[in-house]
Order: C-alpha cells, then sequence, then structure tokens
C-alpha cells in the first residue's frame, strides 16, 4: 500500500519540496565512506572535486553538498552532473549560500534540485526559491509552522530581476513578480 | 520627487502586512524575542535598554511636508513628542510601543514611508548630498541614480544577509558633502573625455574602529552599467568578507586585508559576467525615474543677492543666519536654507512634532514642498526664493530653530554617550553642550569648523572625520577625552591625528580654546579655515599650545 503521509509525519518530516514536507531519499556521504556503489548521496565538494572519475563512474545518483566557504567556481559547469545539489546554512546569518546557488543556477547552468538546509527563518523562505532554490530542509519550528500553513507572507513584488523565471510586472524593466 | 506607483506601493503594504503580523506573533508569544529578533532587524526596530527604537528610512533625505507632517504625528501621537534625525538621513523614534509599531509602519505606508532596511546586515538607506538638485557646484543629480539603487536594493534576496550593514553614498558634486569615501561604497559624478557623465566608484571606506579611506575601485562605470558593478561588488563581498568577527566583517576589512588590485580583478571578473544581463540600465527607465526629480518651476527673480552687511548691526542674529546658513543655489534669485537643528546647548539632531509641522509648513510655501535632512542632523528647505528668506527666518524664530551656526563649530555632531548608551566609555552630550556654551559668542570668529565628538571607539559620532575630533575613552574607571585633529570628510578625505594624551571631561573647553587661540594667532587671514591652517602648519603649534 502507498504511504500516505499524515500530519503527525509532517511534523518528523524536514524536507519542504513543491508546497509540501515530504520523506528525503537523500542522505550525506559517511565519513571514510567507500565512493563506489552510492546512490542518492550527498558528496562534499572538496572530495568530489579530489575523486571526480572515482565518483563519475557510481552507476547511482550522486548529488554534491557544499558549505560556506567552498569555491563554487572550482566546480564550473561539473555542477550539470548533479542530481540534487544541497548548500549548508550553519547560521541563518551566514547568507554566502545565496551567491552559490545563483552562481550555479545562472553561470553554470544547474538544472536538478537545489536544497537549502539549515538555519531557515520564514523572512528567508522566498528569499532562498528567488535565487533559485527548489527545496528546503527546515529544523526551525516556527519555519516548518508557517511552510505547513502556507504562511511566510512573503511580499509577491520584486524590486529588482533575479532568476530568469520570474516574470515581469507592467513596463517598468527591472519589476518582478512571482511565477 | 519620487512617487509610488501601485506597485511600489503595494510593495510596502505587503511588507507592512508581513512584519505586522511577525508583531503579533511575538505579542501573543508565539515567536521568542530569539526568533522574532533578526526579523524585527530588518525592520528597523532595536531594542534598546529600557524601549524599543524605531529607524524610519528617509531615501536619500529627501521628504514632502505631508510626509514631514505625518513623521510630526508620530512624534506626537506615539512618541514622547520629539524624534532624532540622524548622521544617515533617517529619522528615530526612541519610545515607541511594540503594540504600536504596525499602527506606525501602516501611517508611514499612507505617505510612501516605511522603516525596511534601516537596521540588518543588508544594504541600508541610500545617502546623498542635502543640496542635491539645488546646489550650484553639481555635475548631475544624483537623486534618480539614488532612487535606482534603492529600488535594486529592497529585499533584495541575495543580499540580505551580507557579513554585516552595508552602506552606499552618492554626491553629484565634486565638493562632496555626502562623506561618499566613509562608506563601503560611494559614487562620485564624473566626466569622461567623449563628455559624458559617470560614477567614479570607491569601496572600502568606514570609521567605527578601524577608520578607513575608501579605495577608488572604478574610475569611471557609465549609469547603464552601475546596477551590475555594484551587484559585482556586493557578491564578491557576500562571498569572500570575513564572517568570523563582526569587528572585521565590513568591506573595509576585506579591501585592506585583500588588497584593492585583487578586489578588482575579482569585481571586474565578476562584472564581465553579467555586465550586459538583466541588469542593465534602458535609457527609457533613467529618463522615467529622471522625470520625477525634474527641477520645480523656479519663477524670475528680481532680488538676486542678499545685503548682509546693513544687518550686522540691527540684527546681527539675521546676519549671522544669512552668514552660515544660506548655500548656493543653480538658479538665480534662489538658495537653498538650512534650518539647524543644534541649538545652543541642545541635544543635536532632535526636533518636537510642533517644530516638524513648522518646517512642514515653511516647505509647503516657500520651498516647492520639499525638505531634506543632511547628514549633518539638520533639515533644509533647497529651494528657496531670496525674497523670501526674511519671512521664513522669522517663522524659524517662533519655533526656535533659528539657529545660524550650519558650518560653525556648535553645529556638531554628538553622539548619545554615556547618558544613553549602553556602549559608552564617556559622556558625550554634556561635554558638547560645554563646548557650544563656551564659544557662543566666538564662533563666527572661528569660521568653518567641523567638530565631531563620539563616546567610544564606535565612532556614531564621526570623530575621525573631525576638523577636531574628540573620542571618550576609559582610563582605570575615569573619563578622559582624546583630541584628534584634521579629519574631513569630503572629497579630501582625511581620518585626524591624535594630538597627545587625553584630557579630562572639565578640561575639554579650555583645551580647544588653546587649540582655537593659536589657529587664530596663526592663521594667515580670517579666510584661512582651521583645516588649512592646520595642512599647513602641521601638528607642532597645536601641541605646543595643548601641552606646553
Ligand atoms: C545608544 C544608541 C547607540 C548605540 C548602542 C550605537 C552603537 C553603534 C555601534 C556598535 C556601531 C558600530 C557598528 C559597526 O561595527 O559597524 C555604530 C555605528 C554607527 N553609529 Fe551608532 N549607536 C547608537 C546611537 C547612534 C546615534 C544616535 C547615531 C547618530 C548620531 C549613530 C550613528 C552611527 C553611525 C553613522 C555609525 C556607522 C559608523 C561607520 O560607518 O562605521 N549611532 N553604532
Ligand atoms: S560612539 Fe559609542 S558611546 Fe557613542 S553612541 Fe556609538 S556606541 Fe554609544
Amino acid at each position: 500500500m502507498d504511504k500516505m503521509h499524515t500530519s503527525s509525519d509532517a511534523e518528523v518530516l524536514t524536507l519542504f519540496k513543491d508546497g509540501a514536507f515530504v520523506a528525503d531519499t537523500w542522505r550525506d556521504l559517511n565519513e571514510d565512506e567507500a565512493l563506489t556503489g552510492l546512490d542518492h548521496v550527498h558528496v562534499p565538494l572538496n572530495v568530489y572535486l579530489e575523486n571526480k572519475a572515482e565518483l563519475d563512474a557510481n552507476k547511482g545518483a550522486i548529488g554534491l553538498a557544499l558549505v560556506p566557504g567552498d569555491d563554487v567556481d572550482a566546480l564550473g559547469e561539473d555542477a550539470t552532473k548533479f542530481a540534487s545539489i544541497v548548500v549548508e546554512f550553519p547560521a541563518f546569518t551566514d547568507g554566502r549560500g545565496y551567491s552559490y546557488a545563483r552562481l550555479l543556477r545562472e553561470r553554470y547552468n544547474y538544472e536538478g534540485e537545489l536544497r537549502a538546509r539549515g538555519d531557515i527563518l520564514t523572512d528567508q523562505v522566498a528569499y532562498f526559491f528567488r535565487c533559485g532554490f527548489d527545496a528546503l530542509t527546515v529544523v526551525n519550528e516556527a519555519t516548518k509552522k508557517a511552510l505547513q500553513e502556507n504562511d511566510t507572507g512573503a511580499v509577491s513584488i520584486y524590486m529588482q530581476p533575479v532568476a530568469p523565471s520570474e516574470v515581469p510586472v507592467g513596463t517598468r524593466p527591472f519589476l518582478r513578480r512571482a511565477n | 520627487m519620487y512617487r509610488y506607483d501601485e506597485f511600489d506601493a503595494a510593495f510596502v503594504r505587503q511588507r507592512t502586512e508581513q512584519f505586522s503580523h511577525q508583531v503579533k506573533r511575538r505579542l501573543s508569544g508565539e515567536l521568542t524575542e530569539d526568533q522574532f529578533r533578526p526579523l524585527r532587524l530588518m525592520n528597523g526596530l532595536y531594542l534598546q535598554l529600557h524601549a524599543y527604537m524605531l529607524r524610519v528610512a528617509v531615501p536619500y533625505g529627501t521628504l514632502n511636508s505631508k510626509q514631514m507632517r505625518k513623521l510630526a504625528h508620530i512624534a506626537r501621537t506615539y512618541d514622547r513628542g520629539y524624534g532624532h534625525f540622524t548622521t544617515r538621513q533617517n529619522i528615530q523614534y526612541n519610545w515607541p510601543k511594540l503594540k504600536d509599531v504596525p499602527a506606525i509602519l501602516e501611517e508611514l505606508a499612507s505617505v510612501e514611508m516605511h522603516a525596511i532596511q534601516t537596521s540588518g546586515n543588508c544594504i541600508r538607506n541610500v545617502t546623498t548630498d542635502q543640496f542635491a538638485g539645488a546646489a550650484a557646484d553639481e555635475i548631475i543629480d544624483p537623486r534618480p541614480v539614488a532612487e535606482i539603487i534603492r529600488q535594486w536594493s529592497s529585499l533584495h534576496p541575495e543580499f540580505s544577509y551580507l557579513p554585516r550593514k552595508f552602506k552606499i553614498a552618492i554626491t553629484g558634486a565634486p565638493q562632496d558633502r555626502a562623506a561618499v569615501k566613509f562608506h563601503d561604497i560611494g559614487l562620485m559624478a564624473t566626466q569622461n573625455d567623449a563628455g559624458d557623465i559617470g560614477w567614479r566608484v570607491f569601496v572600502g571606506g568606514g570609521l567605527g574602529r578601524t577608520p578607513m579611506v575608501a579605495k577608488e575601485i572604478s574610475d569611471f562605470v557609465a549609469h547603464e552599467y552601475l546596477l551590475p558593478y555594484l551587484e559585482a561588488i556586493l557578491r564578491v563581498y557576500n562571498m569572500y568578507g570575513r564572517r568570523d568577527n563582526k569587528y572585521k566583517a565590513r568591506i573595509k576589512i576585506l579591501v585592506h586585508e585583500t588588497g584593492i588590485e585583487t578586489i578588482r580583478e575579482q569585481v571586474e571578473a565578476e562584472f564581465a559576467e553579467i555586465k550586459d544581463g538583466v541588469l542593465k540600465l534602458p535609457q527609457g527607465e533613467l529618463t522615467r525615474i529622471t522625470e520625477y526629480f525634474a527641477a520645480p518651476s523656479f519663477e524670475e527673480q528680481e532680488q538676486t543677492k542678499i545685503d548682509i552687511a546693513q544687518f550686522q548691526v540691527t540684527d546681527s542674529a539675521y546676519a549671522r543666519f544669512l552668514q552660515n546658513n544660506l548655500h548656493p543655489h543653480s538658479e538665480e534669485g534662489y538658495v537653498s536654507l538650512t534650518i539647524s537643528l543644534k541649538p545652543i546647548g541642545g541635544a543635536p539632531g532632535d526636533a518636537t512634532d510642533k517644530q516638524m509641522d513648522a518646517v512642514a509648513d515653511l516647505a509647503e510655501q516657500y520651498s516647492f514642498d520639499e525638505l531634506r535632512v543632511s547628514h549633518e542632523q539638520n533639515l533644509v528647505l533647497p529651494h528657496v526664493a531670496m525674497k523670501d528668506v526674511r519671512a521664513i527666518y522669522d517663522v524659524l524664530v517662533a519655533e526656535g530653530l533659528e539657529t545660524g551656526n550650519a558650518g560653525l563649530i556648535s553645529d556638531m555632531i554628538a553622539c548619545p554617550g554615556l547618558d544613553y548608551c549602553a556602549l559608552a566609555n564617556a559622556r558625550s552630550i554634556p561635554v558638547a553642550q560645554a563646548i557650544s556654551e563656551k564659544f557662543a559668542n566666538r564662533e563666527d570668529e572661528f569660521g568653518e569648523l567641523k567638530l565631531k565628538i563620539s563616546g567610544c571607539i564606535n565612532a556614531c559620532g564621526h570623530h575621525h572625520v573631525g576638523h577636531i575630533g574628540i573620542l571618550g575613552v576609559e582610563k582605570k574607571g575615569t573619563e578622559l577625552y582624546q583630541i584628534t585633529l584634521g579629519g574631513d570628510a569630503t572629497e579630501d578625505a582625511t581620518i585626524g591625528k591624535i594630538l597627545g594624551r587625553g584630557v579630562t571631561p572639565e578640561e575639554v573647553p579650555g583645551a580647544l580654546e588653546k587649540l582655537l587661540d593659536r589657529y587664530i594667532a596663526e592663521r594667515q587671514s580670517p579666510k584661512e579655515s582651521f583645516l588649512e591652517a592646520y595642512r599647513r602648519l602641521g601638528d607642532a603649534p597645536f601641541k605646543e599650545a595643548l601641552y606646553g
């Protein structure tokens, strides 16, 4: 039987995608784990850069885990090889990952799943989506509640163009809205 | 002046609703103070020692009379009858109740104002020359570009969690009245060899505990490329600015530690990628925004100069006002008029609700409905016909706003200091008052003199850029004041030099007297200002005057 997620499940689920909390089919690479036979595993950038050939040879889906301070330009177009990239936000105040997301999407043509994970506040949800994230791993209870109730109260008019998918508004060249 | 269209209005309304909702959740206990803090900090709401403080943005210091009346109304209704104009051309209310904040924000929204991004580690209110669009020496009115930057930076999704706050200042005149070289980014209008007007870009200036003069990163960026260029700088800063130490997180430290050449390379590389992208400014948009700032319909004036001498004997206070508080206007027969918020012995930058209302009336009647807030914490009527100056002055006298001290020693900047600030080492306001009272009868003799006082090394009172700067320090439990000389916030940006050992609070006015007497004795003519004399003479005579 298909497992339906009930609201009590939602409290333990942390991955928010396409408007709902869903089960997470990915995991992080363990320390000292072999780099073969992986499937649905997020691999740290430095591990990937040092073991490209070996990791690229995996049959299963490989993802990438970025932390603040990683050099996204060193990854470059290799980004397109991944099925999922997760960007870590260890503290909500550390906004480096927003730039990483835009570079991945706008410069390096990454089209796969892009997750933000960590200390995520309600106010930031819209910023994440605008910078190109399409999934959030959330632990903050207030944020989870706001997402569940579709009540982030985000401002829907944007004063500057960011992602190419945003829709122009009226005749002003830089105004956008959510699509 | 810029006017909101339906989208700007909806933007501010939505943001106000969003924040009001969060305030309600805080009041109901649903959000803890820890959860609420980052939200309120993006909306100009600080928690001070005893109360909340709300900082309202006055974009590039420009207001109309309706907005000023609203600020007065808020002071009267939700605060203790006054507001404080800041060194960043904003206004602060010191005693709003949290439960009233949604109502205050709604009131503000009704006159196209808000508190968005007046705090937090984001791009703050863009500041400019208080005489923008009026000054005789201007190359270009910087306000259209300031407005374009304001819009681009509003709730920018990539740059709302920067390493630290980020301040941009812009001037359209070669004489810099906006201290652009002491901002994270400073923009100065310039003309290239082809005769096109564009922007010199400076990066990495700031005050605080590590004062730095900004370095030039580009000698010419055309209007159309300005936003991509700014986005490139912000992206480099967002990715590489230090986040391990809040005192080393400003872009000035990045520029200092990495070197301007490397930063320039990084910025230029980023700029090359995005230059011709979506942020390239179409001429049509520049024209559209510029039209909002079209010059008012000036009339030909019969009176084209003001004879100050005739009042010198009969009405010396008015003569002083004329001498000091008028600034040359680009239009014949007009001036810009500074309303000093530095009465002798008062708290710098404060205005009562009644004063704000009176100033709003004056703007409506005499200045094409326009008002400015200056970074020196004064108000300005930018477009006044010379024939109306007397009538304006009479109203100012009735409101206690007639102090004719713009640019003089008592037109000083002083931070709140030990009386109000938990971080202070020493008092600022009593020292400021003692100085302005001591020299009330001599300040004309001293001429142009910028005195700036901070109660601790955070430098809210800009002491580093005072011609004379005073910094409160603490030594073995007593307050001492360090004196710096030669600071300058203008295009000749200089950080003042410490003269020698500190003096006690009681000694400060006397110490300044010794320095100023020496200046009077040494100057080549009354036309040579204190700063010019100091630059010519160096430290030595002043050290000798003070320490013997
Ligand atoms: C009691 C209230 C105040 C406290 C606790 C306070 C605290 C601070 C601190 C800690 C900084 C340093 C921030 C940094 O490291 O970047 C700072 C900077 C600043 N403060 Fe204040 N301040 C207060 C009131 C004021 C007032 C009333 C003014 C206006 C006159 C002011 C103007 C400034 C300015 C312009 C800066 C920026 C200096 C720069 O660009 O580096 N502050 N303040
Ligand atoms: S300079 Fe120091 S004492 Fe003065 S307001 Fe700023 S933090 Fe407080």
